[in-house]
């Protein structure tokens, strides 16, 4: 899993659901929906410290670094490893918020020619972030 | 079945403090105290064990009596069928392993509990070795198969893996969980390690200011508020498979079978056996009826 830490900026909320938007150390942006909100949740404070948890798989990975692309959370990266497997291959990422892995497909991996040291954007949708205090 | 009811004033460092407390315990529960240095957790495991005399209050195992203030009952310590463990080993450093665990024994024949306890605990190798040549999570093993030497009902566990390194901690957990299976203990164990407590424990008693202010299951206590994910469960883990990257793990959640996959070297620690929390978003599942 991969776990990144952050400070609560932001919380947008309706009845049930909350957009919060969390700083990262980087100053960038992260977003991230829950099916709580400041009433129900009594960490979701401004200014509340807090860590980014995603899976590895849901890690998606951009050669170009500027897409049009509906995935809120962008961060840019640099790739440090690759460990290629038969059906779904690692990649260690070094970003400015920390160390980032994603597992990916062992085809796609081929296909797109990843390679290390290369500059690649990582995308990760605001609907598969867990909090963690 | 252990039922207590404890109140006792205690000096604590920021001065005195009304220890009271209401509990009950089935045969077979595996619970921790849960709570700050001078919470009380320590003064409870002494009043069970009657190192420490409560000013009110009673406790009773089954239909046997251990402390009555109304009554005036007051078992002694070797009375009291518990058995004790410490972060200190306070073994006798200059007996071997054996002479250790058979000096506890109630009558010097019952070798057969003797033995059994130095086989569960592996300690034939190490029998004859004076307790000073012992690493700390040997002598911790000594410590708790001497400690139930004496069949206790009652087993008590005052932070006695708090002196060793990682990956001692998780082999004498398993050992602690061995025992306490094995013999069927109500066992009470003071911890500080969350991970600890969700392998270990089925109950957690927290305890503030000398006073339980909640009880729950440890994944009720520890994960609910802390983790934002929906989609929670305990379970076992009954198989880890590794391919390539990823590890994929097989979880008993109450009676049914869920595998998941995840980067291997993220649950490395991760064994067969092992309690885990398997947690995900509300956003992920997908729901149909069943006709």
């Amino acid at each position: 899993m991969n776990n990144l830490p952050g400070k609560i900026k932001h919380i947008k909320n309706s009845e049930y659901l909350s957009e919060v938007s969390i700083e990262m150390e980087n100053n960038s942006i992260f977003n991230v929906f829950l099916v709580e909100t400041p009433k129900t949740a009594s960490y979701l404070k401004p200014g509340r410290k807090i860590n980014l948890l995603f899976k590895e798989t849901e890690v998606i990975i951009s050669k170009n670094l500027t897409p049009e692309i509906s995935i809120h959370n962008q961060l840019k990266a640099e790739i440090i490893e690759i460990k290629p497997g038969k059906i779904l291959s690692e990649i260690v990422l070094k970003s400015a918020v920390g160390e980032i892995k994603s597992l990916l497909s062992s085809t796609v991996l081929q296909q797109m020619n990843f390679a290390e040291s290369q500059e690649v954007l990582i995308l990760v949708k605001a609907n598969e972030i867990m909090l963690s205090e | 079945m252990i039922e207590c009811k404890l109140k006792k004033e205690l000096s604590a460092a920021e001065g005195k403090m009304m220890l009271a407390v209401d509990f009950r315990l089935q045969k077979g529960d595996f619970v921790v105290l849960y709570g700050n240095s001078g919470a009380g957790k320590t003064s409870i495991l002494r009043m069970l064990s009657g190192l420490l005399t409560p000013e009110n209050g009673f406790i009773k195992q089954e239909s046997n009596i251990w402390f009555d203030a109304e009554k005036k009952i007051d078992l002694p310590i070797q009375k009291r069928e518990i058995g004790l463990v410490f972060q200190d080993y306070a073994l006798f450093p200059n007996m071997s392993v054996e002479e250790n665990i058979y000096f506890s024994l109630p009558k010097k024949k019952d070798k057969k509990t003797a033995e059994e306890l130095i086989e569960l605990m592996e300690l034939g190798n190490l029998r004859k070795q004076k307790i000073q040549q012992l690493s700390g999570g040997q002598q911790q093993r000594v410590a708790l198969a001497r400690a139930l030497a004496r069949k206790p009902k009652l087993l008590l566990l005052d932070e006695p893996l708090s002196a060793l390194d990682h990956s001692m901690r998780t082999k004498l957990q398993d050992y602690i969980l061995k025992l306490h299976k094995t013999y069927n203990l109500t066992t009470i164990l003071v911890s500080h390690d969350p991970a600890e407590i969700i392998k270990m424990a089925d109950k957690v008693l927290v305890l503030e200011n000398g006073k339980i202010t909640s009880t729950g299951t440890p994944i009720s206590i520890f994960s609910e508020s802390k983790l934002s994910g929906k989609f929670q469960f305990t379970g076992e883990v009954l198989a880890k498979i590794d391919e390539e990257v990823v590890s994929i793990l097989h979880i008993l959640i109450g009676n049914n079978v869920i595998k998941s996959v995840s980067a291997k070297d993220e649950i490395a620690h991760i064994q067969k056996g092992d309690k885990v929390l398997v947690a995900s978003k509300a956003f992920n599942p997908i729901v149909t009826k069943i006709e």
